[in-house]
């Protein structure tokens, strides 16, 4: 027999899985010290390399300048002003990231505890459904006997 | 406006019965202009171009995931430029992989914006985005509209540049300088700083507007919203800078596109604020202050259906209701009772009539009538239920305000339905709602 309560947890617990659980079940891997240390990393791979194209762009752009002004050219000034940008960009975006992850990995945490909740509540009704079970067999056979 | 109600119903209806072909479909047209559209500016490569493809990578694109269509249609525009000049076409990419890598890593979903925006500001549509953003989105959606702006103006540029493939192919070595121009286009272009401010501003100021409790924010909102971008457009697009912009059709694009989203809005969601109720009880731990707004709904002519389930009889009784009176009636007649004073005899007597003659509604579930609770959603908020409306009279006669009650929970939207301490979003809302057996739930999850 269908059991209504068991049924509606389940479905919240599926669609929860469909949406954000597996999100939310990839972050519960990690320690969230972990997490927002992966996360960090993930910003200062990406902030590089997009700082990166965005020198290369810079440089074809002023390439002719620069050919021209080759000997010019103030070297240690230049790499030095790209250095503070590149550190003030990663500064912000570290930051930035830090308070994202743990604001995420907090709130898929406070979801995932729902979740396993739910999950013990599903567990209990199938133990409960399981005895009453036994107990419908056992007065079976007493009847057969 | 009843047969508005019912069109509503029926089409709501309709798109919850059937949403994934629905989301599909309107992927795959977004998908189908895009493409038209693309192949028309920088429609370089002949056997891209063609219907057939089109429609194949349409088709595709449709069931793949919004950061995924951008993909795909980064690549389309990848292959038709690489056709007219690989430098180009590689720097278009590197353009969108640096704003890959410094703003939408952080937005995967909002694929889709991305790639509206450029189709709507190319169609000499794109009062629409803000609007819509404001309305639907949150602030951060600044981000991927600002984005859609520059993929919008970077197809301009390069369409500007290049002219056709035989003057690329008789000036092939000057690749460079076709590059420094497509840059000089792109970034020296005011319009698209305008176009971005212009979102940017709307934006924030729809989504501010429509989060402040107060009666049709959203309508408020999406009006104020349209009248800034209308003085926005004027003073930066035909004062400060000259646009192109003929003042008549941009208004006129602007209205459209407010009655667009507040159409959309009528879909979303339609409150009636002349009914809402606002109640306060509490508990062992909170005061609760409550605003239930009754949603219009019109109930569509349905088949009958036959429901086969256990019923539980836990209506409100009768021995609540008398207890509530009593309770009620014991108070009035305390004299230490604070709020006395401001009860007139009158008022008390009126309210004793009232509460006596006027039995209590039923409180088991209507279909007619769905509730949006905000604040702290009360454990047994329904066997509250008598206080609640006594309280409600009491207020209504200005005799229980809350001048000697500081309120503890931050004023929540409207719209939103707290059950936790914290605000928590709608899907979690939807996941983890408290069981009852009432089938409430399943109503919401249906």
């Amino acid at each position: 027999m269908i059991h209504n309560q068991k049924t509606r947890l389940m479905t919240r617990c599926a669609i929860y899985d469909k949406h954000e659980g597996a999100d939310d079940l990839k972050k519960a891997r990690f320690f969230r010290a972990d997490y927002v240390r992966l996360e960090i990393l993930k910003s200062i791979i990406g902030v590089t390399v997009g700082y990166l194209i965005v020198l290369i762009m810079i440089i074809m752009y002023y390439l002719e300048f620069l050919i021209k002004n080759a000997l010019l050219l103030n070297y240690k000034m230049l790499g030095t002003r790209a250095l503070a940008i590149y550190i003030l960009i990663l500064a912000v975006y570290i930051v930035l990231s830090l308070g994202r992850a743990k604001y995420a990995y907090i709130k898929s945490h406070k979801r995932l505890a729902k979740y396993y909740k739910m999950l013990g509540r599903i567990r209990r009704i199938s133990e409960e459904q399981d005895y009453e079970r036994e107990l419908e067999e056992e007065n079976w056979e007493e009847m057969q006997s | 406006m009843m047969l508005l109600f019912e069109i509503r119903a029926k089409i709501t209806e309709l798109y919850q019965r059937h949403d994934l072909i629905v989301k599909t479909a309107l992927k795959f047209l977004l998908m189908f202009l895009s493409f038209r559209k693309l192949s028309k500016v920088i429609g370089y490569n002949t056997g891209l171009s063609g219907f057939g493809v089109i429609l194949a990578l349409s088709v595709f694109s449709a069931v793949l995931p919004p950061s995924l269509m951008v993909f795909v249609a980064a690549a389309y525009i990848f292959l038709q430029l690489i056709t007219a000049s690989v430098l180009i076409a590689v720097t278009v990419v590197l353009i969108f992989l640096v704003m890959y890598l410094f703003f939408l890593r952080f937005a995967p979903k909002e694929g889709v914006t991305i790639i509206a925006t450029p189709l709507l500001c190319s169609m000499g549509f794109p009062y629409v985005v803000p609007l819509f953003i404001g309305m639907f989105g949150n602030i951060f959606s600044i981000v991927p509209a600002a984005c859609g702006a520059v993929v919008f103006y970077l197809l301009r540029a390069v369409k500007n540049n290049i002219i056709t493939i035989d003057e690329l192919k008789a000036a092939k070595d000057q690749a460079l300088a076709l590059y420094m121009k497509v840059l000089d286009d792109l970034l020296k272009n005011p319009h698209m700083y305008i176009v971005m401010a212009i979102f940017a501003v709307v934006i924030v100021v729809v989504v501010l507007l429509r989060a402040i409790k107060m009666d049709y924010a959203f309508e408020i909102s999406l009006g104020v919203g349209t009248g800034v971008m209308i003085l926005s457009y004027i003073i930066l697009g035909v004062f400060m800078y000259d646009m192109n912009l003929s003042i008549g059709k941009m208004v006129f694009g602007s209205l459209i596109s407010m009655g667009i989203v507040f159409v959309c809005l009528f879909f979303y969601r339609v409150l009636n604020y002349s009914a809402a109720e606002h109640v306060q009880f509490e508990d062992e731990r909170y005061y609760y202050y409550v605003t239930a707004i009754p949603k219009i709904t019109a109930k569509s002519p349905r088949r009958t259906i036959r429901k086969v389930m256990s019923r539980s009889e836990d209506t409100p009784g009768d021995e609540d209701e008398e207890s509530a009176i009593e309770a009620m009636n014991s108070m009035l007649a305390n004299k230490n009772n604070p709020y006395r004073q401001e009860l007139t005899a009158g008022d008390a007597k009126r309210l004793r009539k009232d509460l006596a003659s006027n039995p209590e509604p039923d409180y088991d579930e209507d279909e007619d009538d769905e509730v949006v609770i905000t604040g702290p959603k009360s454990r047994g908020g329904r066997k509250k239920a008598p206080f609640d409306s006594i309280i409600s009279k009491l207020r209504g006669i200005g005799a229980l305000l809350p001048a000697k009650k500081k309120r503890t929970e931050k004023p929540v939207r409207p719209m939103d339905i707290d059950e936790e301490e914290e605000e928590e979003d709608v899907n979690e809302q939807l996941y983890f709602a408290e069981d009852s057996e009432d089938g409430e739930e399943d109503e919401k999850l249906r």
